[in-house]
């Protein structure tokens, strides 16, 4: 069988909905993580204390981890422009719910319960796979250019939001966001999304893959493709990567928390340690599409493996240097691998298991990084309120991220991946003719 | 509850105080005040929509144009 490359347009609709949707992510993540921005004005407003609004937060982190592989199942099933509208318009209720409570029950109600759920819609999983549909060849540089939006997103509208509630109080800063979901995500969503190339006549990437001898589209099926999504976890890829995938949820969620803290025990201001966090948020920014675009020339596993592995060095830097220096040390290393872990392994899940049931999948994936974190954040906090240091933490961080590594390296990418199966097949044409 | 907590306000609040006061500090100095800043990031949210709808309609448009011919 032999292929030629056609090319269909100058610019490929798919990137249209790339920047699209990091716009839309971009002011979701903007809108939920102004949650910070609130907590004092509800303490007073309410009369409460930080605890009662942490049982609103913790909530909501358990249902968004579980509503993960539920809106994965709903994308499987009914395509994720209606999700993805859907999700939108209830979340953007949701806010608007939000401005009117009276009390901090029904802040546990409604941002524990209904925001967190409906917010699923538009989460990670969603947007991701949204975007594995349109893209082939070059989806890891689109997942980046996606997850782009969420990097910017709490550092650009949380100062936003913060501005806006001096000026107009919390609660028409929440009704901002109701507008910004109203006019902007779901316009947005409405006009650009659509469920699949195919849908307004295009293929995966705006390339096509012609057999020249069928004038077909040629098919990529990986191997190990899956019509049922119980069946992938019969299979060692799934487990390779949702294992490695908790280890990043662990990791960064350890140090989303403690790396603060961390500095401050250590005699470091935490204004510098501050700093450091957000030079780690800008490292990653940039980072974060450099792999993009290397995953789209190199095997997708061994950039997953060594983004584990220098993740792995950071945190050893935070335990072997002088704290100053492991500081930044970590900033601009950790920085580096921070969030270019995610477009790698949803990538990689779509690319081993196809595209049928990739929403469950990652879903799956998310679910476990997420729920795993939250959990070793409570851990990590409890050894170091026994032992007055981090270094036992980091590490076990260190050795866990090591065995991630390894694992994320020992897929067998180039036997199971829908890519290597282009190749192999163009492969046998060129031998064959 | 605690490390939940904090776990919930830094992924939700998504910056640290600090960083966030650094970060309103260097605004100020460059919008002067924060109503400013307000104004000028709400034009740009909706300018870039309204671009980028405009521009998006028009791609697909070309595309269907393209596919059926």
């Amino acid at each position: 069988m032999s292929s030629l490359f056609k090319k269909t347009s100058s610019v490929f609709y798919g990137w249209y909905i790339v920047f699209g949707l990091a716009f839309v992510t971009f002011l979701d993540m903007g809108a939920r993580q102004s949650f910070g921005v609130f907590v004092h004005e509800w303490e007073l407003e309410f009369a409460t204390s930080v605890s009662s609004i942490s049982v609103a937060a913790s909530i909501g982190l358990v249902v968004a981890g579980l509503a993960a592989p539920l809106y994965g199942a709903l994308i499987d099933r009914f395509g994720s422009r209606v999700i993805l509208l859907l999700g939108a318009s209830l979340t953007g209720f949701g806010y608007l719910l939000l401005s009117l409570i009276p009390n901090v029950f029904f802040l546990a109600f409604v941002w524990g319960c209904i925001i967190s759920l409906t917010a699923g819609g538009i989460s990670i999983t969603v947007v991701t796979v949204t975007i594995a549909r349109w893209f082939d060849k070059f989806r890891g540089i689109a997942m980046s250019v996606l997850l782009s939006g969420a990097a910017l997103g709490g550092l650009i509208l949380v100062p936003f939001a913060s501005y806006l509630t001096d000026i107009v109080g919390w609660r028409f800063t929440v009704i901002g966001f109701v507008l910004l979901y109203g006019l902007v995500a779901i316009p947005i969503i409405w006009n650009l999304v659509q469920n699949s190339p195919a849908s307004v006549g295009l293929v995966p990437d705006g390339i096509e893959h012609k057999d020249e001898k069928t004038g077909t589209n040629a098919g990529t099926t990986p191997p190990l493709e899956v019509n049922k999504w119980r069946n992938a976890l019969s299979s060692l890829p799934f487990w390779q990567l949702s294992l490695a995938y908790v280890v990043c949820g662990v990791s960064t969620s350890i140090i989303s928390v403690h790396y603060v803290r961390w500095a401050i025990s250590e005699g470091i201001s935490s204004t510098q340690g501050a700093l450091a966090f957000g030079v780690l948020a800008g490292v990653n920014g940039s980072v974060l599409l450099l792999v993009g675009w290397l995953s789209d020339r190199i095997e997708r596993r061994v950039l997953l493996g060594t983004v584990y592995g220098i993740r792995a060095i950071g945190f050893l830097c935070l335990i072997v240097l002088p704290p100053a220096w492991g500081l930044w040390a970590f900033a601009i290393i950790g920085g580096g691998s921070w969030l270019s872990s995610v477009p790698l392994t949803s990538s990689l899940t779509a690319d081993i298991y196809g595209l049928k049931q990739v929403g469950t999948l990652t879903g799956l994936t998310n679910c476990a990084h997420a729920l795993g974190g939250g959990a070793c954040v409570w851990i990590a906090g409890t050894v170091f309120d026994t032992t007055g240091s981090y270094d036992n933490v980091f590490l076990g961080v260190v050795i866990a991220l090591v065995v991630a590594m390894f694992i994320s390296w020992s897929v067998q990418e180039r036997r199971f991946s829908g890519r290597y199966q282009i190749a192999d097949s163009e492969l046998t044409g060129v031998a064959t003719n | 509850m605690w490390p939940l907590t904090d776990y919930r306000l830094h992924h939700e609040g998504g910056i640290d105080p600090t960083l966030l006061s650094w970060i309103r500090s260097i605004l100020d100095q460059f919008f002067g005040s924060g109503l400013i800043f307000v104004i000028i990031l709400s034009l740009l949210i909706l300018i870039v929509t309204v671009g980028m709808i405009l521009m998006g309609r028009r791609a697909r448009n070309q595309a269907s144009k393209n596919h059926s011919e």
